[in-house]
């Protein structure tokens, strides 16, 4: 009996040393600071690929600097995950993609050729029953694009998607997972463009995986973003989306809308007002490239132009 | 290849140095799913040995689901929870849980068997009912089989949690992850590393937990 | 319940049947890429681990080699394999190889190794050569836990190949990890149900296959064996592979 105790007793003590010496610091990816004044707590969520990490942090930041209680919930997953947790409360504001969202949330209402404004009224109202707010989209846009290699778009002499029609049946399209579900990429191809590919390859979200696939010729058509410097760097062609499937690619922020005030949409206004695309490409640069983390990069940058304090 | 330590090296030191705090965290993390799947698993195993041992009939059915739970690839254990118990902590320790039932269940049910007759026959003359012999005597004696199995399943559970960080939970899968999506080499290394090591010394300190517990016997183990 | 009715619906769907998205090609390819790494394990791992076994060297290395790959997390090994070899079934193919050979080499060399010091007296006292030692006693003696090696490394690896789909392989992961991506939790749970089921297949399967390599002597016949133990060197007798017995029925016709 003694020995079984001490037997379990070993074992607890042992656990608790472990866990005592594996203790760093509690670093943090997110942010969250006390605060004099009380403000309410906001839980910002992002998509999975680093772009949408660090708008995510952007925003946070803002908020943070300006006595909100914020926590980054990074990496969630595609906007079929993070969409559903935004509607049930789980997370409060998600940096979004204007025509993306518009696409996922309301489908019948997007509409190819749409402009910004009209994406943004059918948008507000498609969120007003699920309690959620548009504020005021950024000028800055990363959209969903269609590229091929050099090689490729030479061979088949393309520029843009419709050229694809004559030769897809030879070529495999590469893209996330859930592209053969959605009508911003396979789907659209499909129905829109009548494209009938060879094969298509799940890879990752216009990351890493896609651009090497891409360029070690595994698959010949990618689903990748605009504000992305490798596209320019590895001579990467965009074909030109002639039929409108691919929507505006401006950020907005989608909040709850119980905690939409004048204060929240100033800050949040501010940060959307003053990012650029130039301004993504560079951070998007730092981070995929010198793999610097996105929410070192974000405060920086939201220090270099005066928003928060350093 | 001979280039500055950097971004693209399988090491970049800077980087571990700027991020000990994570790597800590992440470590805890690791260490506190694997304890609790480990806790619980024989919470429900030794009750369960104990039956098995009295009772020669739930042998089959008991090793018969506790094997083919283990045989399921993680992936598809905790895609099978995923739905009923969506992306979290509950998902990957009923998993994690499951995957530590044979080997406990085993390893104490080999424990209690291996007492000798001889041995059960004394404490019987020394008056002990069934209950007193089974606390008092024979799971005491089934110390080293259980321990045994507490290693093995230790080992195996860190390995298993590196799997849960594709459905969300941290550990040091997560850094194994983020390195595959930001096609960054050295968190993926850390990641690796620092797995190896925690499996490698969880089974050490439990060996000599073995030994210490057990001065009576001091047999060659694998 | 509803979901049920889901998952059986999603397996009645003739478009699930058909395709390179189809549960037949997505099952083919996992269960092609696991036989070719374990036979390829087979080919590098079984000569290696049989040999060193007969010569009784090298086992401290080989039990080191096991204990340090078991530690290694598959996930993680793929990862790795991913960055050095890129995409495609490469990394997929060299990560499962990988960890099907520590099994096989070690149940090799203990299979080889461990076998009855009697045996192997008995049969270099009836004058074979140390590869005929190896032919007729220590192989056949050693087959059960040698396929035991092979049943441990073929479940590991065809679990395994189920995380192939992280590095944007194919086989039946695809199903669990496309369907977290579309939040489709019919797909993930049939995803998961088929890896469950190929899995268990394939472990009761080898495990049939291990109960054959038990030689009869082993096996059965358990009154023959106490008798037979009773005097010494039948119980060697009692434990040889068919094809001594024969020759050593030759052998006592020829002196009588």
């Amino acid at each position: 009996m003694r020995k079984r105790r001490g037997a379990a007793g070993a074992i607890v003590a042992l656990v608790l040393l472990l866990s005592a010496a594996a203790c760093g610091d509690d670093s943090g990816g997110g942010t969250s600071s006390e605060t004099t004044v009380a403000k309410g707590s906001v839980t910002v969520g992002s998509f999975n690929f680093s772009e949408s990490v660090l708008l995510a942090n952007l925003y946070a930041q803002a908020l943070d600097g300006a006595g909100y209680k914020t926590t980054v919930r990074a990496n969630l997953g595609a906007r079929e995950v993070v969409f559903p947790a935004l509607e049930k409360g789980e997370i409060d504001l998600v940096p979004e993609y204007l025509g993306n969202a518009l696409a996922f949330v309301a489908k019948d209402e997007a509409k190819p050729g749409d402009d910004e404004a009209a994406t943004v009224t059918k948008l507000k109202a498609a969120l007003e029953p699920k309690k959620l707010s548009l504020l005021t989209p950024s000028k800055a846009t990363d959209g969903d694009i269609i590229a091929v290699s050099k090689a490729t778009a030479d061979k088949y002499n393309l520029k843009k998607i419709s050229d694809l029609a004559p030769v897809a049946k030879d070529l495999t399209l590469g893209g996330p997972p859930e592209c053969p579900t959605r009508i911003t990429c396979g789907l659209g191809l499909d129905q829109v463009y009548g494209l009938k590919f060879k094969a298509f390859k799940a890879l990752d979200t216009g990351g890493p995986i896609t651009k090497a696939a891409l360029e070690k010729d595994e698959v010949q058509v990618a689903r990748l973003f605009s504000a992305d410097a490798a596209i320019k760097e590895k001579s990467f062609v965009i074909l030109d989306d002639d039929k409108f499937i691919q929507p505006a690619g401006n950020v907005v922020p989608v909040i709850s809308t119980e905690l939409v005030d004048d204060e929240i949409t100033a800050v949040l206004d501010k940060v959307s007002s003053t990012l650029t695309t130039d301004d993504l490409t560079t951070m998007n640069t730092k981070i995929d490239v010198d793999k610097e983390d996105a929410d070192k990069v974000a405060h920086d940058y939201l220090v270099e132009k005066g928003i928060i304090k350093g | 290849m001979l280039g500055a330590n950097g971004p693209e090296s399988w090491i970049w030191w800077s980087w571990v140095g700027d991020h000990l705090g994570d790597i800590g965290t992440a470590v805890r993390e690791h260490l506190e799913l694997t304890a609790i799947a480990v806790a619980l698993g024989l919470v429900i195993a030794l009750p369960l040995a104990i039956v098995v041992h009295r009772w020669r009939a739930w042998t089959t059915p008991v090793f018969a689901v506790t094997g083919i739970v283990y045989t399921i690839p993680s992936l598809a254990l905790f895609a099978f929870f995923v739905p009923v118990t969506g992306l979290s902590r509950t998902t990957a320790e009923i998993a994690l849980v499951g995957y530590t039932l044979l080997i406990l269940i085993r390893n104490t049910a080999t424990g209690l068997a291996g007492v000798s007759p001889d041995v059960r026959e004394a404490a019987q003359g020394m008056g002990f009912g069934p209950v007193a012999q089974l606390l008092r005597v024979e799971l005491p004696l089934a110390v080293p089989a259980v321990i045994a199995g507490i290693r093995i399943a230790t080992v195996t559970t860190i390995g298993l949690v590196t799997v849960t960080a594709l459905i969300g939970q941290g550990g040091l899968g997560d850094f194994i992850l983020d390195g595959l999506n930001r096609d960054f080499k050295t968190p993926l290394v850390v990641g690796t590393v620092l797995s190896v090591a925690l499996a490698v010394t969880a089974d050490l300190l439990l060996l000599l937990l073995q030994h210490a517990l057990t001065p009576w016997s001091r047999r060659r183990t694998a | 319940m509803r979901f049920l009715g889901d998952v059986v619906s999603w397996f009645a769907a003739g478009e699930h049947w058909r395709g390179a998205d189809g549960i037949p090609h997505r099952l083919t390819e996992h269960l092609l890429m696991s036989g070719a790494a374990v036979l390829a394990a087979l080919v590098l791992a079984l000569p290696a681990g049989v040999v060193l076994g007969h010569l009784r060297r090298g086992g401290v290395a080989i039990v080191n080699l096991a204990n340090v790959g078991r530690a290694i997390p598959s996930f993680a090994l793929l990862v790795l394999a991913y960055f050095v070899f890129g995409i495609g079934p490469e990394p997929v193919f060299l990560t499962l190889l990988a960890l099907g050979i520590p099994p096989i080499v070690t149940n090799a060399y203990v299979g080889v190794s461990e076998v009855d010091a009697d045996a192997r007296e008995v049969a270099r006292g009836m004058g074979m050569t140390g590869g005929q030692v190896l032919r007729h006693v220590e192989i056949p003696l050693a087959l059960p836990l040698v396929m035991a090696g092979v049943r441990t490394a073929g479940v590991q690896v065809v679990a395994t190949a189920t995380l192939g789909a992280v590095i944007a392989w194919g086989g039946l992961g695809r199903y669990i990890v496309d369907g977290f991506a579309q939040q489709d939790n019919v797909k993930i749970f049939c995803g998961a149900l088929l890896v469950a089921g190929l899995s268990v297949g394939v472990e009761i399967g080898l495990a049939f296959l291990q109960r054959l390599t038990l030689s009869p002597g082993i096996t059965g016949r358990r009154t023959t064996m106490a008798v037979a133990s009773a005097v010494p060197g039948a119980a060697a007798h009692a434990s040889l592979s068919p094809a001594v017995l024969n020759e050593r029925k030759e052998q006592t016709h020829a002196e009588t």
